[in-house]
């Protein structure tokens, strides 16, 4: 595997001006998938001793300085890190759980990921995503899997103040969601679904 | 449009985010049994009723896991979700479906 990033799916898309919110890539992302069973005590302390933080809960996302964790699946994590620490990563994983308990594999390079900030951030999300986006169903630190317009992500809110998502899809899909997101952004649409909740 | 609570990640998300996977509960052949009637009828005889049925599902923009769900295919109301591995539909689960069948005054399953 290369050890230098690959170039943006993204090269070339710019953040559309008059935006209800912000739109940047979090390019460089070290991203690795462990697979297993989250309730094992060693791949606890594998994960722990990884990022910094334990697995999150159900559905939920954990922030630890420039690592985190994100919950996929009842037995699959996202797992945050610099890009360059990936590797040495995954091996601390791989070398502190029992053998065949469980996997985990560098994905850095699979997914593109998508800032949304700022107060119209919500609001554009609920348009491109089938998902409850009100903010008393969903909140800082909440993960949903589903679909953003035609193609699968996962949607992460990330901070509350101000009010940031980050979208993870697939990077050979990275400029539909982009532009997508260009088509739902402009000021001028915004009808203020949130405001008030 | 269905509202489905995935028992696996405990998300509700609408249909589209989920794959229907069909007939729930279908026996398998004997590992001996090669009669072209009897496999192709497990293969292709679904019995596709009118009310009550039980089927599997995948959360495939989700989790990604296999559960399955008892619903009314008339009236598209759900009874419950349950475990994959569940070999016959949970009793409590028939039960609850039962009861709100006939809530509605509805046979079990109709004719036509």
């Amino acid at each position: 595997m290369s050890t230098e990033a690959r170039k943006s799916p993204l090269l070339g898309l710019k953040a559309p001006d008059g935006a209800m919110a912000r739109l940047s890539e979090a390019h460089r992302r070290g991203m690795f998938t462990v697979k297993g069973d989250l309730a094992d005590p060693a791949l606890i302390t594998a994960v722990q001793t990884a990022v910094g933080a334990p697995p999150p809960q159900q559905r939920k996302y954990v922030a630890a300085g420039e690592c985190g964790a994100i919950w996929m699946a009842p037995d699959e994590l996202l797992l945050l890190a610099p890009y360059g620490e990936v590797g040495a990563k995954v091996r601390l994983i791989e070398e502190t759980t029992r053998p065949g308990a469980c996997m985990a594999v560098d994905v850095s390079d699979a997914r593109a990921v998508i800032q949304v900030a700022g107060q119209g951030a919500r609001e554009m999300l609920a348009k491109v995503c089938p998902l409850d986006m009100h903010p008393s169903a969903f909140g800082p630190g909440d993960v949903r899997r589903s679909r953003i317009g035609s193609v699968a992500g996962a949607v992460v809110q990330v901070s509350g103040s101000p009010e940031t998502f980050e979208l993870y899809c697939f990077r050979s899909v990275a400029d539909y969601v982009w532009e997508l997101l260009c088509v739902a952004a402009p000021e001028q649409s915004r009808i203020g679904l949130f405001d008030n909740a | 449009m269905l509202m489905i609570q995935c028992p696996c990640c405990g998300a509700t998300a609408e249909e589209a985010d989920f794959h229907c996977g069909g007939e729930a509960h279908i026996v398998r052949l004997a590992g001996d049994n090669d009669a072209d009637a009897d496999l192709g009828a497990y293969l292709f005889e679904r019995a596709n009723p009118k009310g009550l049925c039980f089927e599997r599902w995948r959360h495939q923009y989700g989790c990604g896991k296999w559960f399955h769900l008892a619903r009314d295919s008339r009236t598209m109301e759900i009874f419950g979700v349950y475990d994959i591995k569940a070999p016959a539909p949970p009793a409590e689960i028939v039960a609850e479906a039962r009861r709100r069948i006939a809530a509605r005054g509805l046979p079990e399953h109709s004719n036509n």
